[in-house]
């Protein structure tokens, strides 16, 4: 793994929103790496946080949202940049410009005020890329690049003018229209009919392998992840619980949770009888349980899941696991004194 | 645009059944006006018979409900209805009271918006802070004024004790250009009619104001915050927009709710500042009204009713016009 | 400040809780077993009322419509004065004057009895006019939503119609043209007569009055049901759409059930708020329209009518207009505090601003816990999951309990609950799936989702309800 190029690392990363019912502790120290030009998967439960992690590379989190402590490490040419640190106009271009997001609704995604070809040429005349006139023209081609019929006329509908689907297209449009680095797919199926959700998948790839731009994939869609990732991120409660390269992780899932999640869902690898749920339910992130977040609903649950916090071990190359299963008993010790 | 020729043909279409409804309404209103009006124009109790039956016959007050309505609907097209009282023409006397209601209109509208829409934005910019709250107090607090109570208590402050304003008159700029005094001497440069028309006004309008404004404060803010939670807003963001952009966003789309309050509110103060008039004696459409139910002068009261349906009813043929305008999803 | 309220409140919430009880022992009293079947709306109650206690601005608007309401109701009796003693003192006296606190009016009579026999006139045209108004525009509105199509085009266009007079002018014009229809019908049937009189507290001898006062309440009736209509139909449009409206139609009840069983009372908290403004819009719409003549004539007391009658002294006997103007104006403001903070209190996305002192109560061993929420709101959550869990002493238990997971299919959170109030609350879990899932909650139905965010409910289920998924609990 070491040989590919790290783009993108989040360390220690912790999101608190603080509603009235309480301080909900959204993200809880989320440590990962992307590699330059990769599909990354991550998967979870909705309210796992997997938004929220995603919307912190950029620091779009909104009161009463707060991004607590934490680093993320951007490499930006050759210089590497902690997005978290850096001035406000700063992230701003770097949004919509190197980093872009597909959000999971486009029709509230999309101001419905504007046509669709102001919102992508806006895209790039605030980052400078075009003059406006340019940019219409260039907003032309890139709808054309995502396929959708008549082009010329579609710049000029407002999103109520246009179809789901092609509404998830424009904003797949503006996200790529200044060919960013990363590309934070956000649900980007979820809102979208079935058959139209398979092409935009399509759309997707073909992209990445054209231009080789680093693609996160949100989703809880185990489908999509087995099709189009790479790597795979399993969030649970707030923690990114296990990370593996997805025929490993479909093959050996590791953490009890991993391993429900592939017993209730259906598993594209494998042919399995029945599915099973996993038992329990989300915990609350306002009194999130003490230990490991997920022990109240683990099978496999010990002693010490309910009172520290499993570390993370590299179980195999690559194959990262946060869960007490895996450490040794004399890691244990040192763990505990630690 | 050629949705919105067929949006505005539809428009239209309604505007038609609405007219003839108020127009409906405020007839039956003057149909079920209890005293005998004619005997009443007449000179009351000692009016001779005669002169009551041919007013009656004037006005066709013998002849069955619909009779009256079609005569009562054939004479406003022709413009033939006088005041029984003054025996003026009723659309003169209101050519000439319209300015002055205009004007006060105006005063108090520019001074709501100038007001409250800042106030708004910065309410919701600044929630759940105390600027926020002293907003909300604000509204509330012109929402429970009874506008009579708080013409008296300014009036002795800025009349009696300061001496800053004038109950009576109200000076004519030398020409009228818009019709509109206060334009006008603003246009024409005459500072010294402009400062008495404002000293005339100004009170009434701004007390005109004080009531509504909070009102719009408020409806401003809680649009502002209904459109910043907005998707697209933070879509707007990970765009990479700059702040004056994502304002231009913002303002835009809030735009729409508060013109459509704003314009009915200028038509509610064009047509409901009758107690403001009243007090301070300003000749208006209001006091026109108030004196009309007094002398039980139907055809003013009808009209006037009418008329001020009628404002109304085209205002909001304006707003779903300039909706359609703003708003692309309204022209389907 | 802060500080000294949330502990002035807390003591308010004794006294809430005690009315709540109370409350609950006098349904008791009528239906034995009432409480217990009804334990989780007696619950609710107590919270809401605690979330109103913590807004200083909603108990001050709570305490000065008491005032208002006792004044009201017993103004007549208390005043030292009758309203028909004309000129028994010099007219026009100052406050004090001989004793007499408010000083005399324009018709030489004690000002402070004219302004309680006054609060009693207004009291009961602000009711009346609710009264009459807002049902007629509830069933004009769920008409136009329920039936849609030409229907609801009729409804509407005749509302329009009625939005384009301004309130005050056709308000005027109706006073002033249905007294004698009024009072020529009131004359021929004595005992709505009688009914009249006594509530409006006049005398018989007055009844004259009744016409101009029944035709103001009319005029304002009639300027104000539109509004209600409007409002009910925008809402119940959207709740239309709720799943179980459909379910309420597959299961075959009547349209008329439907409106009024089910649609209806999920519109009660919009409507409480509506009404509690619009008391302080009408009363001060009242005076205006008496402070221009129409309604009651003397000696009726009317507050608009004692300042209209006292402007001709201003500002030289200003008590004359200020007395009743700021009795008015403080009325006015009463109302709009207790609606504007009730919003808040019943509207959980403004709730945010009130906190809760809730007080967790221990769960017990074999309690059953049930939790729910819409299959949107789980979507990561593929299956029916009902299965007994041990959850940790973290949040708020004293020992293991039985958890129970309900989802159900196709029922919305508010029949979910109809299903739950048939259980017995016996505490709160504070339960929130996550950040997100509360705000997908928010935009759900108010009075539901204010429990939700409170937390999952805990019930005892029905046992059998449960032994069929599961294969028993003990």
């Amino acid at each position: 793994m070491s040989e590919k190029e790290v783009i993108l690392s989040i360390r220690d990363l912790y999101v608190n929103f603080y509603t009235y019912a309480g301080v909900v502790r959204a993200i809880n120290g989320v440590d990962l790496d992307i590699y330059k030009g990769e599909v990354f998967g991550l998967v979870g439960e909705t309210g796992c946080g997997k938004s929220v992690t995603s919307r912190a590379i950029t620091r779009l989190i909104t009161p009463p949202g707060r991004i607590e402590k934490g680093e993320i490490f951007y490499k930006r040419n050759s210089e590497v940049i902690d997005l978290l640190k850096i001035p406000d106009e700063e992230i701003r271009k770097i949004r919509g410009d190197e980093i872009s997001y597909i959000f999971q609704d486009p029709t509230s995604s999309l101001d419905p005020l504007y046509t669709s070809g102001f919102q992508i040429a806006e895209t790039m005349v605030v980052h400078d890329k075009a003059e406006w006139n340019e940019a219409w023209k260039k907003a032309v081609e890139l709808l054309k690049e995502t396929l959708i019929p008549d082009p010329e006329s579609r710049v000029k509908n407002y999103p109520h003018e246009l179809s789901g689907g092609m509404r998830q297209r424009v904003v797949i449009s503006i996200a790529l229209s200044n060919d960013p680095k990363i590309l934070i797919a956000d649900e980007p199926t979820t809102n979208v009919d079935v058959t139209v959700q398979a092409e935009l998948m399509d759309l997707l790839k073909e992209l990445q392998r054209k231009k080789g731009t680093t693609i996160i994939l949100i989703t809880h869609h185990m489908g999509l992840i087995a099709e189009l990732t790479e790597r795979v991120g399993v969030m649970y409660a707030g923690n990114l619980v296990e990370i593996a390269k997805v025929e490993e992780l479909f093959e050996n899932p590791l953490h009890p949770y991993t391993q429900g999640l592939m017993a209730a869902v259906p598993n594209p690898l494998q042919k399995i009888e029945r599915l099973i749920p996993i038992k329990g339910s989300v915990p609350n992130l306002i009194y999130p349980p003490p230990g490991c977040r997920f022990h109240p609903r683990c099978p496999k649950a010990m002693p010490i899941c309910k009172e520290k916090r499993p570390p993370r071990i590299e179980v195999s190359p690559g194959h990262f696991v946060e869960c007490w299963l895996y450490v040794s008993e004399e890691e244990w010790e040192g763990k505990n004194n630690e | 645009m050629a949705g919105m020729g067929r949006y505005l043909v539809r428009r239209a279409i309604t505007f038609i059944p609405t007219v003839f409804g108020v127009l409906f309404i405020t007839f039956t209103i003057a149909f079920l006006m209890p005293a005998d009006p004619a005997r009443v124009w007449a000179g009351g109790q000692k009016a001779s018979p005669q002169v009551v039956e041919k007013i009656r016959k004037m006005y066709h007050l013998d002849e069955p409900f619909w009779a009256q309505f079609y005569y009562f609907t054939r004479a406003i097209l022709t413009n033939s209805i006088y005041s029984p009282v003054t025996h003026n023409l009723v659309s003169e006397e209101f050519m000439r009271r319209i300015p002055i209601t205009l004007n006060l209109a105006i005063m108090a509208m520019f001074m709501i918006v100038a007001m409250g829409i800042p106030m708004g934005i910065v309410a919701a910019l600044k929630k759940d802070t105390a600027v926020d709250n002293a907003v909300r107090i604000l509204a509330l607090i012109g929402y429970s004024t009874p506008s009579f109570w708080i013409a008296f208590i300014f009036m002795w402050v800025f009349y009696n004790e300061l001496g800053w304003m004038t109950l009576v008159g109200l000076p004519r700029p030398s020409e009228m250009i818009t019709g509109i005094y206060i334009l006008d001497a603003l246009l024409l440069g005459e500072w010294k009619i402009f400062i008495e028309i404002n000293r005339r006004l100004l009170l009434p309008a701004f007390i005109l104001a004080f009531i509504l404004v909070g009102g719009l404060a408020r409806y401003v803010r809680n649009t502002m915050l209904d459109v910043l939670s907005a998707d697209f807003i933070l879509f707007a963001q990970a765009k990479g927009l700059p702040p004056f952009r994502l304002w231009r966003h913002a303002l835009k789309n809030s735009l729409i709710p508060v013109v459509t309050v704003v314009f009915f509110m200028f038509g509610g103060l064009l047509s409901g500042a009758i107690i403001t008039e009243t007090v301070f004696g300003i000749p208006g459409l209001g006091v026109l009204y108030f004196a009309a139910i007094s002398n039980l002068d139907i055809p003013v009261i009808v009209l006037s009713t009418l008329y001020a349906g009628l404002i109304v009813v085209i205002i909001s043929l304006i707003v779903d016009i300039l909706y359609a305008l703003i708003d692309p999803r309204v022209r389907l | 400040m802060g500080i000294l309220w949330i502990k002035f409140s807390k003591k308010l919430d004794l006294i809430t809780d005690k009315f709540v009880e109370l409350y609950a022992r006098f349904r008791e009293l009528i239906s034995p077993g009432w409480s217990d079947k009804n334990q989780s709306r007696i619950d609710e109650l107590k919270l809401m009322l605690r979330a109103f206690n913590r807004s200083p601005l909603g108990v001050v608007g709570f305490i000065l419509i008491a005032l208002f309401f006792f004044l009201g109701i017993f103004g007549p009796w208390i005043a030292p004065e009758p309203y028909w003693g004309l000129f028994r003192y010099p007219r026009n006296m100052p406050p004090g004057w001989e004793g007499h606190i408010f000083g005399t009016d324009h018709y030489g009579r004690d000002l402070l009895s004219i302004m309680l026999w006054g609060a009693r006139v207004s009291l009961v045209i602000g009711l009346l006019v609710v009264a009459l108004g807002v049902p007629l525009g509830i069933i004009l509105g769920l008409i136009a939503a329920y039936y849609g199509g030409v229907i609801d085009e009729i409804i509407m266009r005749i509302v329009d119609i009625f939005y384009a007079f301004p309130a005050l002018m056709l308000a005027i014009a109706m006073a002033a043209v249905l007294p004698t229809t009024i009072s020529k019908f009131l004359f021929s049937v004595p005992a709505l007569e009688g009914f009249f009189t006594v509530l409006f507290g006049i005398r018989l001898y007055d009844s004259g009055n009744l016409g101009p006062m029944l035709a103001v309440i009319l005029a304002m009736v009639i300027v104000w049901w539109p509004g209600y209509t409007r409002m009910i139909r925008a809402v119940a449009l959207s709740e239309k759409e709720k799943v179980y409206v459909e379910a309420a139609k597959a299961l075959g009840l009547s349209d008329f059930q439907i409106m009024f069983k089910h649609i209806l009372p999920n519109l009660s908290s919009i409507l409480l708020v509506m009404i509690t403004i619009d008391l302080g819009s009408i009363i001060i719409l009242e005076a205006a329209l008496s402070f221009l003549g129409l309604g009651a004539q003397p000696p009726i007391a009317e507050i608009g009518r004692i300042v209209s009658d006292g402007r001709q002294y201003w500002p030289d006997k200003w008590w004359l207009v200020i007395i009743p103007g700021t009795f008015l104006f403080i009325v006015g403001l009463g109302w709009n505090l207790l609606g504007d903070v009730l919003r808040d209190v019943l509207d959980p996305r403004t709730r945010r601003s009130i906190e809760f002192g809730l007080k967790e109560k221990p769960v017990e061993l074999h309690d059953f816990i049930g939790l729910f929420g819409d299959l949107a709101i789980l979507a990561g959550f593929v299956y029916m999951v009902v299965v007994p869990i041990d959850i940790p002493g973290a949040f708020l238990m004293t020992g293991p309990v039985l958890i129970a997971f309900l989802l159900w299919k196709g029922l919305d959170s508010h029949s979910l609950l109809r299903k739950v109030r048939v259980g017995k609350i016996v505490g709160l879990v504070i339960y929130v799936l996550s950040y997100f899932a509360i705000t997908t909650y928010l935009a759900g139905d108010s009075f539901v989702a204010m429990l939700i965010i409170l937390g999952g409910i805990i019930l005892k289920m029905v046992k059998d309800e449960l032994e069929g998924e599961v294969g028993g609990f003990e």
